[in-house]
């Protein structure tokens, strides 16, 4: 059986080539901020996704890993004698106005060199226990792309100059690269205060967390801890209150964009095509037939316009990385589900136009 | 022997405003298998109202149609829609060939409505093509043919199916006289051909020759005529029972 759609569509190849670039332009729109969405959300907890804590411990109120608590060494100790737990460690987030070499903003991690819990992920130079040695400091390489730093480099941070021990590649929460430092070099650049923002901690295999997590709050009223999953959970969910949902508003306008583009070129295809639906509904085809041409012919333009939109995102992404390091992420189910929801609004919206289509009136065929 | 289409009292009422407008009155007509009928008429005389009311595509207001003896009133729009598609073939004066399909896919596509798909479709397609001698035109798009090349894509498309029933609406309006006289031939011959019955409607006379009678509509009326003589046609005359 011939498709009448995909005639109609090849016909016009100039057309049909306008169609896909304005659709798939919607569909960059769509796709590429919701791949900066996924890909915001999940750098932002890159160190809770490297970490191989089983619970975070935090002050009771703080919930996610943008209210950073005020742990004491009791609570670490505390931690490390519960029944089951394997290893505690205390961790220090501190970002702010903190610029390395005065120019670039950075987030200090302060970790225990010897702790297994949380070490610098993606090294490409050096070695990461080398964080051991006194005003030791580990870079990334985002943080200084346009003054490469090498092995052995000083640098200065916040007033302090310290020896490059190592660099690693992608280790940031977004534009925001991380450095890491030792808990004694951290004390020197925070006054000398012994606090932590939060403890990991590690349970011994067969230990059911839940009993971990009553007894910290039988034990201590100011304190609460969380399974790893939830904790980053409400940090995204955080982040998303924090103003990451504007993208969802950018996304938003793309859909609307792309399904205006679809409806449009739908509507003034089937138009200018009326005639050609009269003479098919005078030979025999049905309203149903019609119906089916409409909807496929917007179906293939979606189909075309969307590979084309994801291709030039994923281009997009590839060249932002290079030279911005921003990274975004596509996971399969949010492109499969943008695809679902965008072909049901491109049916949707085809159905304005094809509606003319199906109840055009067969008796113009005998207008000259 | 059953008429491939009778209309018994046939009226179509078109309401603009408060006024009514009778576009066909009362008209009665049956048409055999292999008969050739011809419909004369001067503009808005109601020629196109009756032709649609034939070809199903329009309701009567008064009256009943009967195709191959089974009345059309209450079929459903798929029931006319397949009627239109196997039981019935148009040609058309401005051809209304699908510009954006070849003239093989033209064909196809009536045989495709008509349930003929693949292989099958592909073949008659060809075979009828070569029929109306147009066998080395069959991949071109319509706006490289001629008019008298695309009126007989237009009666490919027509009697592709095999119609019991084919309706030309000025099939020579836009063709010289001997184009139009070649084409109407091969109309009413491939037509004849198939046992399929025709009428034409048109304000032609200079087709009488080929009709098998004559009817003519002014004001919607609808008249049986006299046939000419095929020496006669040239006179143009034309006589009301």
């Amino acid at each position: 059986m011939i498709s009448i759609a995909r005639e109609i569509l090849l016909h016009d190849k100039v057309r049909l080539g306008i169609t896909i670039v304005s659709l798939a332009f919607a569909i960059v729109m769509i796709v590429y901020n919701l791949g900066m969405f996924f890909g915001t959300l999940s750098e932002s907890v890159s160190l809770i996704d490297h970490a191989r804590a089983d619970l975070w411990v935090l002050e009771e109120g703080h919930r996610d890993i943008y209210s950073p608590s005020l742990l004491s060494l009791s609570t670490l100790r505390w931690a490390r004698r519960a029944p089951g737990v394997v290893q505690a460690c205390g961790l220090n987030l501190l970002g702010g106005n903190l610029l390395i070499q005065n120019n670039h903003p950075v987030m200090v991690v302060a970790v225990d060199p010897d702790c297994a819990l949380l070490q610098p992920w993606g090294v490409r130079l050096g070695d990461a226990s080398d964080l051991r040695r006194k005003d030791a400091i580990i870079v990334d390489d985002y943080t200084l792309r346009s003054d490469p730093t090498y092995l052995g480099d000083t640098v200065e941070l916040n007033g302090l100059e310290m020896q490059v021990v190592a660099v690693t590649h992608n280790n940031k929460s977004f534009t925001t690269p991380y450095v890491y430092v030792s808990r004694q070099t951290f004390a020197s650049l925070n006054g000398g205060e012994e606090h932590f923002n939060y403890v990991m901690v590690q349970l011994a295999p067969m230990t059911n967390p839940e009993d971990t997590i009553h007894r910290l709050a039988s034990d201590n009223d100011d304190l609460a801890a969380f399974l790893s999953g939830e904790f980053r959970s409400a940090s995204m969910l955080a982040l998303v209150s924090q103003g990451l949902g504007v993208i969802f508003v950018v996304v938003a306008v793309g859909v609307v964009v792309g399904l205006l583009i679809i409806t449009m070129t739908t509507y003034t295809a089937t138009m200018e095509r009326l005639r050609d639906f009269a003479i098919l509904k005078a030979i025999g085809a049905t309203r149903r037939k019609i119906l089916g041409i409409g909807v496929e012919q917007a179906a293939a333009e979606t189909l075309l316009g969307f590979g084309a939109g994801l291709a030039a995102s994923l281009g997009l992404n590839y060249i932002v990385e290079t030279f911005a390091g921003l990274r975004g992420s596509f996971p399969a189910v949010a492109i499969l589900g943008a695809l679902a929801i965008l072909l049901a609004l491109a049916m949707l919206g085809s159905l304005i136009s094809v509606r003319k289509a199906v109840s055009v009136d067969p008796t113009v065929v005998f207008r000259a | 022997m059953e008429p491939v289409l009778s209309l018994h009292n046939v009226s179509k009422i078109y309401q603009e405003g408060r006024h009514e407008v009778i576009a066909v009155d009362n008209a009665s007509l049956e048409v055999y298998p292999g008969e050739v009928i011809l419909i004369l008429g001067p503009s808005g005389s109601g020629k196109t109202t009756l032709l649609s009311i034939m070809g199903c595509l329009l309701s009567p207001s008064r009256g009943e149609v009967r195709v191959d003896g089974r009345d059309v009133s209450g079929l459903s729009d798929g029931e006319l829609s397949s009627l239109r598609s196997r039981q019935i073939g148009f040609v058309f004066q401005s051809f209304n060939l699908l510009d954006f399909l070849s003239v093989h896919k033209n064909v196809e596509v009536a045989l495709n409505l008509a349930n003929i798909g693949g292989r099958a479709a592909r073949e008659h397609a060809t075979r009828i093509l070569e029929q109306v001698q147009l066998g080395h035109r069959m991949d071109f798009l319509p706006k490289r043919l001629s008019g008298g090349e695309k009126q007989r894509v237009s009666v490919a498309r027509a009697l592709a199916t095999n119609p019991r029933l084919l309706l030309a609406d000025e099939p020579t309006g836009n063709l010289d006289s001997a184009t139009g006289r070649i084409v109407i031939e091969l109309l009413t011959g491939l037509a004849r051909q198939q046992g399929s019955a025709v009428v034409i409607v048109t304000h032609d006379p200079r087709i009488m020759d080929i009709a098998d009678r004559v009817f003519y509509l002014e004001d919607g009326r609808l008249s049986e005529g006299a046939r000419m003589p095929a020496q006669d046609v040239s006179s143009r005359a034309f006589v009301t029972q």
